[in-house]
């Protein structure tokens, strides 16, 4: 089967970075195109998720002593941001939410047609409602404190991923409605590696693109038994065996490729490629953001969302200092209601809404000084990049805070998983932190203070790129605003942290 | 319809479902029959050194010769927990005046209980330790 997708028949096909092949370290591409290696990754982490079910569920009800507690709110978030800093969307390679593609495809087959995905919901703003109702409800009901609901959410999670895939086309779920996924895709724009074309005018003279669509390979086309493009077994170059590779379930082309959104890191695209012709290049984490890879693709839902997650981080770290309470008091008092729920509504109602506000004046000011004119819109979509840097860097603080904090308490939280169940083992509660406290707000405020150099970095980019020589002056506006927002960073870094779970006087 | 039936089903299945007894009460006490477990914290925890009592009986008699050890937990995870050993301060009444909450913020005070015959009971306790 051949779909044709139209390619420049010369030049560059896209803009893609051209640094060091990271597949060319020793095993690696290897070990990536072999069929099981995803599976590889995912079993772990499916084994974990498991055990997070189960603790939760039915173990002690006590966020330190619990697998579901520590494994979800320590361990992940902070390897997650550790691996997007680092090599990449690690975490979507390896999610085990897509071993429910099985049985989603068993169930398939009994529906009487495959649903398509609303055009309406075909954007992010999905997305951005659903990390929005994840973020208010952590704080809501104390999620970090409850195992319990914290299994509950592992739960939906793979009833979701179950569900939409098997009523939708594969790759849906991660596409339009994985709060996850999402956060990752935004954020791994800044991560250090993309998938890239080694040589493009290989995909040039490629007619079927099984990196999108998949192939199947058999030594003889009589024995393929799918729709998917044949290419013969002695037509592709490095075998990776015989059978149904599929293709690109997000639906990425990989010559085409300029940014990391909505790249799971599957490596469904260098499995299927026929012509081993895929790369995972290195790149300058501002690469992307720098050459406003969603203007086309995503448009504002994408960059309305990192702006938010930028104020929602801000939020999330602000609701474990002293000053947070004091203001949520004052809330309480001028509002005249203790309702935890609607106090923290308003709350992020109000930072929501004043972050979008901020970072919108300031691009419109940007644009005036650089003589563009008043035009919102272009103004917000030429500079929302930059507060992708600075959201990162501050996620980055704080998930690695929590994760150097109590990284090793997960050695007596697994102990104890088994103790309760029976096994003879002494769990040693003293094992927590990695480093010493006097530590962390140096690291933290280093992380956070890098990303803000880069967004610094990205301002002055876009204003020279976009503005010449008055780009000089378009650029203060944003500096101001990136400045701003850096030092506050740092001022919630250094408050002494309280943890709570409620915003009003003691909740006990 | 039937598939009507299946949701509302599962929603009740869903809703039924409650997370195991974690136990906690502002003072808590376990009425582990015979055995009554309360924590006390005379005066309202701070961030720095506390003092937690415990009271252990049988039946309203004062249960004496009990080894209590005393951990204090925050809710989130990744915290190492303040363990402490309570001696007895006078019959049934068990102490650790050198408790220290290091941080601000939600606490699970739990006394692990041996009695002297061996058998263990545990209870567990909520409080909020205010900033110094």
């Amino acid at each position: 089967m051949s779909r044709r997708v139209p390619l420049p028949t010369s030049g560059p096909i896209a803009d893609q970075p051209r640094g060091p092949d990271l597949f060319r370290l020793p095993g690696l591409r290897r070990f990536v195109r072999w069929r099981y290696a995803r599976l590889v990754l995912q079993l772990p982490l499916l084994a974990l998720a498991v055990m997070v079910i189960i603790d939760g569920l039915t173990g002690r009800q006590l966020a330190p002593r619990n697998v579901a507690t520590t494994a979800s709110w320590l361990h992940y978030r902070g390897l997650v941001v550790v691996a997007l800093a680092l090599v990449g969307n690690a975490f979507c390679a390896a999610c085990p939410l897509m071993l429910t593609r099985g049985p989603a495809n068993a169930v398939k087959r009994w529906l009487p047609a495959e649903l398509r995905w609303p055009s309406w919901l075909r954007n992010k703003w999905l997305v951005a409602v659903l990390l929005f109702a994840v973020f208010y409800s952590y704080e809501v009901f104390d999620l970090w404190a409850s195992p319990w609901l914290t299994a509950w959410l592992a739960i939906a999670y793979f009833a979701g991923a179950f569900a939409v895939d098997a009523l939708f086309p594969a790759g849906t779920f991660c596409r339009y409605v994985c709060p996850l996924g999402n956060f990752n895709f935004v954020f791994s724009s800044v991560s250090p590696t993309q998938i890239a074309a080694t040589d493009p005018d290989v995909c040039r003279a490629c007619e079927h693109k099984p990196c999108l669509h998949g192939r199947e390979t058999r030594t003889e086309r009589a024995d393929a038994t799918s729709a998917e493009a044949f290419i013969a077994a002695d037509e592709v170059v490095r075998p990776n065996g015989e059978g149904v590779f599929p293709g690109c379930e997000t639906r990425l082309l990989v010559p085409a490729m300029t940014s990391n959104m909505d790249c799971t890191s599957c490596m469904n695209c260098v499995r299927a490629c026929p012509y081993d012709n895929v790369s995972l290049m290195l790149r300058s984490p501002g690469r992307e953001l720098a050459r406003a890879p969603w203007r086309r693709r995503w448009g504002p839902p994408v960059l309305v969302l990192a702006v938010l997650l930028l104020f929602w981080g801000l939020l999330n770290a602000m609701a474990m200092v002293p000053p947070f309470y004091d203001v949520a008091e004052w809330l309480a008092a001028t509002t005249g209601s203790r309702n935890e729920a609607f106090l923290l509504a308003l709350v992020f109602g109000a930072i929501s809404l004043a972050g979008l506000a901020l970072v919108g004046t300031a691009a419109v000011l940007a644009d005036l000084a650089g003589g563009a004119g008043f035009a919102p819109r272009r103004a917000f979509l030429r500079w929302g990049y930059v507060f992708v840097a600075l959201a990162f860097g501050f996620w980055a603080a704080h998930y690695l805070f929590h994760f150097l904090t109590g990284a090793a308490s997960i050695v007596p939280v697994m102990q104890h998983f088994f103790e309760i169940r029976g096994a003879a083992v002494d769990p040693d509660w003293r094992l927590a932190r990695w480093m010493p406290s006097t530590w962390l707000f140096p690291i933290t405020a280093a992380v956070s203070g890098g990303y803000a150099l880069l967004a610094a970095f990205l301002v002055v980019r876009i204003a020279l790129r976009d503005f010449g020589r008055r780009g000089v002056a378009a650029m203060w506006p944003m500096l101001i605003l990136v400045i701003g927002l850096a030092v506050f960073q740092l001022l919630i870094l250094a408050q002494p942290m309280e943890m709570r779970g409620t915003v009003l006087g003691p909740s006990f | 319809m039937r598939a009507v039936v299946l949701v509302l089903s599962l929603t009740a299945l869903l809703a039924s479902c409650r997370p195991p007894d974690a136990g906690s009460s502002t003072t808590g006490s376990a009425s582990a029959d015979p055995v009554a477990v309360a924590i006390d914290l005379p005066e309202a925890p701070a961030v720095g050194p506390a003092t937690v009592v415990v009271r252990v009986d049988r039946d309203g008699v004062a249960v004496e010769g009990a080894d209590v050890e005393i951990t204090g937990d925050m809710t989130h995870a990744g915290m190492v927990p303040v363990i402490r050993a309570a001696f007895e301060a006078s019959p049934g009444v068990y102490r650790a005046d050198d408790m220290v909450f290091d941080m601000a913020g939600d606490w699970i005070v739990t006394a692990d209980v041996t009695l002297p015959d061996g058998s263990t009971t545990r209870q567990e306790a909520a409080t909020t330790v205010r900033r110094p």
